[in-house]
């Protein structure tokens, strides 16, 4: 929310485990956040967001009835959503890669891998400040733009529309 | 007939969390030796009543023996707590039994009774237990299990 004091962000911690959620309402509240809103699971998150002004999710991942994968892309997709650009931070223990591949193609913004740290958090909710991600709708697709590295050296094949930006003729 | 081409939005032509000048001041903040200092004094206090939790969940590991749906969701909650509760070994065991839980083949009883067995120790005796020894050759096991015969 621009020209709000980041003291006034609005955090919403989704995780079933209460003691999960406490441990991240005090870490944001040491980084002086102390807007903060709980949710047991991802339809109880889909609520919260209905009633109040979210300004950044942090979602564990397996949760039960809905989990963090499929609230996130009813974050993005659904009709109605409250801010298909939110950002949503997922902390998991379980970060092998197919279920990295998972939260990517929801439409996570950053993938934050247990064990959880101080420095961890602070370290993935600055590069949401830092390196806002550009947005891409296509296909089967809306959220942050997927491709986190441009390599240097790749030649092709050309898939995306700014790739021909790259192209020197 | 081609598809549409992806519709690019620029992080400029969408809402941010919060503009420039209050970026900068929470950049800082996050990054400030004391701000730091006192969110690491935070998780250390939270150990001992988050053990305390864990613990709770590990007796019911104890008695979930034969219910894998019960089994897989308590590993998970340990899985969680374990790094904060200090109780890494624990954590490993238990992420080692959910990536086992997750096979896509079923999960060998024999491998899942090891595990349980594997946590209760590592968490009712670490850090005396050889806990990592254990958690790293259970982990080895669910590897071979996964490749297949």
């Amino acid at each position: 929310m621009p020209g709000t004091n980041f003291e006034k962000l609005s955090v919403l911690v989704v995780d079933d485990n209460p003691h999960m959620r406490a441990v991240l309402r005090t870490l944001l509240d040491c980084a002086g956040i102390q807007q903060v809103r709980e949710a047991a699971d991802g339809s109880e998150a889909l609520k919260a967001l209905g009633e109040c002004t979210i300004d950044l999710v942090l979602t564990d991942m397996v949760m039960k009835p809905m989990d963090g994968i499929a609230f996130t892309r009813k974050v993005r997709n659904a009709d109605g959503s409250p801010n298909p650009f939110l950002p949503i931070i997922m902390i998991t223990g379980h970060a092998d890669r197919a279920r990295v591949m998972q939260a990517r193609d929801a439409g996570v913004t950053e993938f934050l891998a247990k064990p959880l740290t101080s420095r961890n958090l602070f370290a993935h909710i600055a590069g949401i400040v830092e390196r806002p991600r550009s947005f891409v709708r296509c296909a089967g697709y809306f959220g942050p733009d997927r491709r986190r590295r441009n390599a240097e050296n790749f030649a092709g094949p050309w898939r995306r529309k700014d790739d021909f930006e790259k192209v020197e003729l | 007939m081609s598809a549409d081409p992806p519709e690019f939005i620029d992080p400029d032509n969408y809402p941010q969390m919060l503009d420039v000048v209050e970026g900068t001041r929470m950049l800082k903040a996050l990054r400030a030796p004391a701000v730091l200092a006192r969110a690491g004094e935070a998780m250390r206090a939270a150990a001992l009543p988050i053990r305390a939790a864990m613990q709770s969940y590990v007796e019911a590991l104890a008695e979930a023996r034969g219910d894998i749906a019960r089994v897989t969701a308590l590993a998970r909650e340990i899985s969680g707590l374990a790094d904060i509760a200090g109780l890494p070994v624990t954590g490993r065991i238990c992420e080692s039994l959910c990536r086992h839980m997750d096979e896509a083949r079923g999960a060998d009883p024999a491998i899942v009774a090891l595990h349980v067995d594997a946590i209760l120790c590592a968490a009712r005796e670490e850090p005396q237990g050889a806990g990592e020894e254990v958690a790293g050759r259970l982990a080895a096991l669910v590897a071979i299990h996964r490749a297949g015969p």
